[in-house]
């Protein structure tokens, strides 16, 4: 009854967005405009089509996703917007189906909303929700506290292991002084989560220009000291590091050799805090892995890299 | 000598030290500094024991006059020595710092010339960090025992978290291994370190807020907090007889009455060739493991000391974890119905931890929770099952609800595989030293200390917890 994507409402068919947020938050808007019930939600490299299923391209528009954002976010709370947004990070397959069933679930909740009654409410230009409303909104939505429904359990679980993601990276990245002065890290996470990253790194880094490659992802995150952006790339040309490199890599790992005790050898629990998919991008850890999965691996990544070259460099195009 | 040289030395003459956290205090970026803090911490790398690098963590000096005889760095030892120059050990702090090797600084030291000398090294260098480099990373400063206090409030005015190392659990041992060390030189700067990040709280706290109406008391020059990520001590097992009885007895005084965030263990690891230590050539590891639950339960799940061990069994059980002890003891307060329990029940079941309990009391209230619901949360289902209800029906029926046949199914040996000398792990109990004493565990087995300085005794089994309640009576 308060669930309302049902087999049997769906129509047959399915949706193919471009990757972003913005698409599929396009994508969730033209399901309401549209009155449609998608049975699949994914991007058109990930999608397969179901027997006799239509498949709709959605146009990323900036309006209508901008429109749902504030919709959500005005109804459900910020906090819910965060999840959805941190949640769209995920690779995970059915990400964005199970993302979509969530908009059409906490929009259903939280029918009775405080902006309900605002004669104003059809071109109020508020994102968030007003004065009068927030006395009334909690810290938290309830809706993030139901971790066993069948709905926002899968999508609690998906912005969960996107922010896992994001501390391993904040604890495994290793910057490398270049030339110029620009700090360089290179990472393999399993969500795009760059986006979420940037903020603490320039943080960390104060006034010092950086960038994060994420080499599965193919997005970079550049930051001029101040503000940082988004790009999205194929090619990489990464300039030879400082003089002073090599000796600081030799000491770290001089001291990474030094503190190890052992007569308490446990490799197994080392996997296990530090899995073996991140070793190729620890300095530290190059010298223990085999050559050949180094090798193997920069060659596969250079032929993946000339078999999805995309249409040029595109800047800016996500700012979270 | 060379940078890397002087860093092998120095870091090797670490590692023995276990304390590498770089938790317990949020502070965000701020204008023109380097770094920040973030209160859960952040593991940059691993070594092959499985143990997190978070800091850097050298030796100011392994230089060292006291002769300790479990220590690597006692003078009587012949190694190489060496001592960093601040300026040297700043430069690589940030140099690591920059590219994200380490979350700050573990800046520990032997004593070069006396404690003050020492102390007054590490000062240098932290002030060269702090002041010169504006580093707002986390720094953690080991007090050496000695050191004036007003150093000591100088270095902890730098630092984010101090520690001092307590070494052995009864004076007795640290009277064999370690005897230019005693108990009230230990202890003087931990209450030193408590007194101050309490006052300094204080203060903090009354110059916050406009709270009177006199003229808001702000002080002009801001000065950094005094140790604001507060204190911990470590200590080794395994050397000496003491039982886990008196070692956890010992460790809930210290988070009782000295407010300390952590206290480490250490199993023992043979370095030294001494006729004073125990020469078998195993390392307590699984005991070292339980100490540890032992001591979450005490920290994070509410349990008091005098229901984990007590004085007649007292070394904890190395067949099942100590929570699930307890369980097995007191099987009448259980089953346990998950939809309407407190959370301090939730919390004594094996198998729900404080996250999981914190979750279940979340998620009952928008609906009911059952097996599939439990295991979605992340509860280890498989061995809560014997200790909860689901909305009324038992989950581990087929097994008898009796101490042994529930003791069978949560056994869970410590299996640390088949590497390096782990293989020849041993177990509580099993030394071979002090050959006066065959049963080290009652106290009046402990033979009387020599002399008496008047007032309390210091040794014996609570002798630590006398000396930290009455520092005037008790004399080392």
């Amino acid at each position: 009854m308060s669930i309302l994507v049902h087999e049997e409402y769906s129509q047959d068919v399915a949706y193919a967005y471009d990757g972003t947020l913005e698409g599929l938050l396009s994508a969730i808007f033209y399901a309401y405009q549209s009155g449609e019930h998608p049975q699949d939600i994914d991007t058109p490299q990930h999608l397969q089509l179901r027997l006799g299923q239509r498949l709709h391209h959605i146009e990323t528009s900036t309006t209508s996703a901008l429109r749902l954002q504030r919709g959500i976010s005005r109804i459900c709370g910020e906090d819910i917007f965060d999840l959805i947004k941190h949640a769209s990070l995920s690779d995970a397959p059915n990400a964005s189906y199970a993302i979509y069933t969530f908009v059409r679930y906490a929009l259903n909740q939280n029918k009775t909303h405080p902006c309900k009654l605002c004669k104003t409410r059809h071109n109020c230009p508020q994102t968030t929700p007003c004065a009068r409303a927030k006395t009334k909104a909690r810290k938290v939505s309830s809706l993030r506290l139901e971790h066993a429904h069948e709905i926002t359990g899968p999508v609690l679980r998906l912005e969960r292991a996107v922010l896992n993601e994001r501390h391993r990276m904040k604890q495994f990245l290793r910057f490398e002084q270049t030339a110029q002065g620009i700090w360089f890290a290179k990472c393999n996470p399993n969500a795009n989560v760059i986006p979420v990253l940037m903020d603490y790194f320039c943080a960390r880094f104060g006034c010092e220009s950086f960038v994060i490659f994420d080499e599965v992802h193919h997005i970079a995150g550049v930051c001029d000291g101040r503000d940082w952006q988004l790009v999205q790339t194929d090619s990489l040309n990464i300039p030879i590091n400082t003089s002073n490199e090599q000796f600081i890599q030799a000491a770290w790992k001089c001291f990474y050799d030094a503190v190890s005790i052992d007569a308490r050898y446990h490799p197994e629990l080392r996997r296990q805090f530090m899995p073996k998919r991140f070793w190729r991008n620890i300095c530290e850890m190059h010298e223990r892995m085999p050559d050949t999965a180094l090798k193997a691996h920069t060659s596969a990544s250079d032929a993946s890299n000339r078999q999805t070259l995309s249409p040029g460099l595109r800047l800016d195009q996500t700012r979270e | 000598m060379d940078i890397l040289e002087k860093l092998e030395i120095l870091s090797d003459a670490a590692k023995y030290d276990v304390a590498c956290t770089s938790s317990g205090i949020t502070r965000n970026a701020q204008e023109g500094k380097i770094g920040l803090a973030s209160a859960s911490g952040c593991c940059h790398s691993f070594t092959p024991d499985g143990r997190c690098i978070t800091l850097l963590k050298v030796l100011m000096t392994n230089e060292c006059v006291y002769d300790c005889a479990y220590c690597v760095n006692r003078c009587s030892n012949e190694v190489p020595r060496t001592t960093f120059t601040p300026q040297e050990l700043a430069d690589l702090t940030i140099a690591f710092y920059r590219r994200n090797y380490i979350e700050g600084l573990f800046l520990s030291s032997g004593v070069a010339k006396n404690p003050d000398h020492t102390t007054e090294l590490m000062i240098q260098t932290l002030s060269i960090l702090r002041n010169e480099y504006a580093f707002n990373g986390y720094i953690h400063a080991k007090a050496i025992p000695g050191a004036s206090p007003e150093l000591l409030d100088e270095l902890g005015h730098l630092a984010d978290r101090m520690s001092v190392n307590m070494e052995l659990p009864s004076q007795e041992s640290l009277k064999l291994l370690a005897p230019q060390k005693n108990k009230q030189r230990i202890l003087a700067p931990m209450r030193q370190i408590q007194e101050n990040i309490a006052t300094d709280h204080e203060t903090r706290a009354l110059t916050r807020k406009r709270n009177t109406y006199y003229p808001n008391a702000t002080p002009t020059k801001k000065m950094r907090s005094f140790a604001p990520a507060g204190q911990s001590t470590q200590m080794i097992i395994g050397a000496t007889p003491e039982s886990d009885f008196h070692i956890l007895n010992l460790s809930a005084a210290l988070y009782k009455h000295f407010s300390l965030k952590r206290v480490f263990f250490s199993a023992y690891l043979p370095i030294n060739q001494d006729a004073r230590l125990p020469q078998n050539d195993a390392i307590q590891l699984n005991r070292e493991h339980r100490l540890y639950q032992a001591d979450w339960l005490l920290r994070f799940y509410q349990f008091d000391v005098s229901e984990l061990i007590d004085q007649d069994k007292p070394f904890l059980d190395t067949e099942v974890d100590p929570k699930a002890n307890w369980a097995l003891n007191h099987l009448d307060f259980f089953p346990i119905e998950v939809n309407s329990a407190p959370l301090q029940d939730l919390l004594r079941v094996p198998g729900i931890g404080p996250k999981g309990a914190k979750l279940i009391v979340q998620a009952r209230k928008k609906s009911c929770l059952k097996e599939a619901e439990l295991r979605k949360l992340g509860i280890a289902y498989k061995r809560a099952r014997y200790f909860i209800t689901c909305n009324g029906t038992y989950a581990g029926k087929g097994i008898a609800f009796t101490p042994e046949a529930l003791r069978a199914q949560l056994a869970a040996p410590i299996d640390g595989g088949k590497h390096g000398r782990r293989a020849d792990k041993c177990l509580a109990g099993q030394l071979s030293i002090f050959d006066c004493i065959d049963q080290p565990q009652t106290p009046d087995a402990l033979p009387s200390p020599p002399m008496s300085l008047g007032g309390a005794q210091a040794d014996g089994l609570f002798g630590w917890q006398q000396a930290i309640l009455h520092p005037e009576k008790v004399r080392a």
